[in-house]
């Protein structure tokens, strides 16, 4: 891999990397670093990287990895991520607005609420558009588990959400 | 299909988990939009959760810093050079010949001083020695007799009582 190569990787990956690290480290220095650190292994061993058949996928393993091993040595603070909403979207009245955003934070919640694995695999689905057998070579695990933890990750959010909503009217 | 039941059908695949990721981004892009089906605001806030997630990017800066570490040059530091430095060996040597030196005159002066005591008060002449000599072994001779009469009367004691015993 050239210098050129590499950079078209950074490109492509820096940002879901950097999601996927601060998802588990809940820290954006530390995600940061995570994110970098895998890119500079990436780069080390770019002699080797012909032998692997999905770059991407290695790539996104190897940030999950090590954000779980920089979790295991310190706990980190939470982001609020919910509290940073876009603006970019149509902008709905103000009223309905902020009841858009108190259930957004009630996502949050019931997001990280679910267990790590039907979380990992809500996150790189719905968050990262990757398709199962991505979060299957991703994870380790098999697809048909892959659809598995995703249907009860979602049967989870929708009953919650669905729940909020008869005892709001 | 009108657009909203196309969009419900979707939704049902998708909590069924069979919606492909092409669908999953038409859902997204419904619910950004400010005109929803009553029926489906419920959702619109997940939606728009998984919308501000995607829209986390990486730092300012990052790809920059990123790219300066891996073009500085990796700095290895050298290992210490071991000079030969001869005086520092001499003056070592030195220091341990000086050592043992002295340690081998403070034991021979030790020996030397045990041996004249050990000669001390002895006899002055090599006949005085012999006369000394003979007179002390007679004087152990003496003794070996007289054990050797005692022992003699000991197994004389003992023959007695075994023909007494039979």
């Amino acid at each position: 891999m050239n210098e050129k190569d590499f950079t078209l990787l950074v490109r492509r990956l820096k940002d879901r990397m950097y999601r996927i690290a601060l998802a588990i480290v809940h820290d954006e220095e530390l995600a940061e670093d995570v994110a970098q650190e895998v890119f500079i292994k990436v780069w080390e061993k770019k002699e080797e990287l012909s032998l692997i058949e999905n770059l991407d996928a290695y790539c996104l393993r190897m940030t999950r990895n090590l954000s779980i091993d920089k979790t295991r040595l310190k706990h980190y603070k939470s982001v609020d991520i919910v509290a940073a909403s876009s603006s970019e979207h149509d902008s709905p009245s103000p009223h309905k607005s902020a009841e858009i955003s108190d259930t957004m934070a009630l996502v949050k919640k019931w997001v990280q609420e679910l267990p790590a694995s039907q979380r990992e695999v809500l996150q790189l689905r719905d968050f990262e558009g990757l398709s199962y057998q991505e979060i299957s070579d991703m994870l380790d695990i098999p697809l048909n588990q892959v659809k598995v933890y995703l249907f009860r990750a979602r049967q989870f959010l929708r009953y919650n959400l669905e729940k909020t909503r008869s005892y709001g009217t | 299909m009108a657009p909203n039941d196309k969009i419900k059908d979707i939704l049902t695949r998708y909590w069924e988990g069979e919606s492909t990721v092409d669908e999953e981004l038409l859902l997204a892009e419904y619910f950004t939009q400010s005109d929803i089906d009553p029926e489906l605001l419920v959702y619109q806030p997940l939606f728009r959760y998984f919308e501000v997630e995607k829209d986390t990017a990486s730092p300012a800066g990052f790809e920059a810093d990123l790219m300066q570490k891996i073009a500085a040059p990796v700095i290895q530091l050298d290992r210490p050079v071991r000079k030969f430095n001869f005086q520092v060996i001499m003056r070592t040597a030195a220091g341990i010949a000086l050592v043992i030196g002295t340690l081998v005159v403070i034991d021979w002066y030790q020996y030397k001083s045990k041996n004249l005591d050990l000669y001390a008060d002895t006899y002055e002449t090599p006949e005085a020695a012999l006369a000394g000599l003979k007179s002390a072994l007679i004087q152990v001779s003496d003794q070996i007799d007289g054990s050797s009469e005692i022992v003699h009367e000991q197994f004389q004691k003992l023959e007695d009582t075994q023909t007494i015993s039979f």
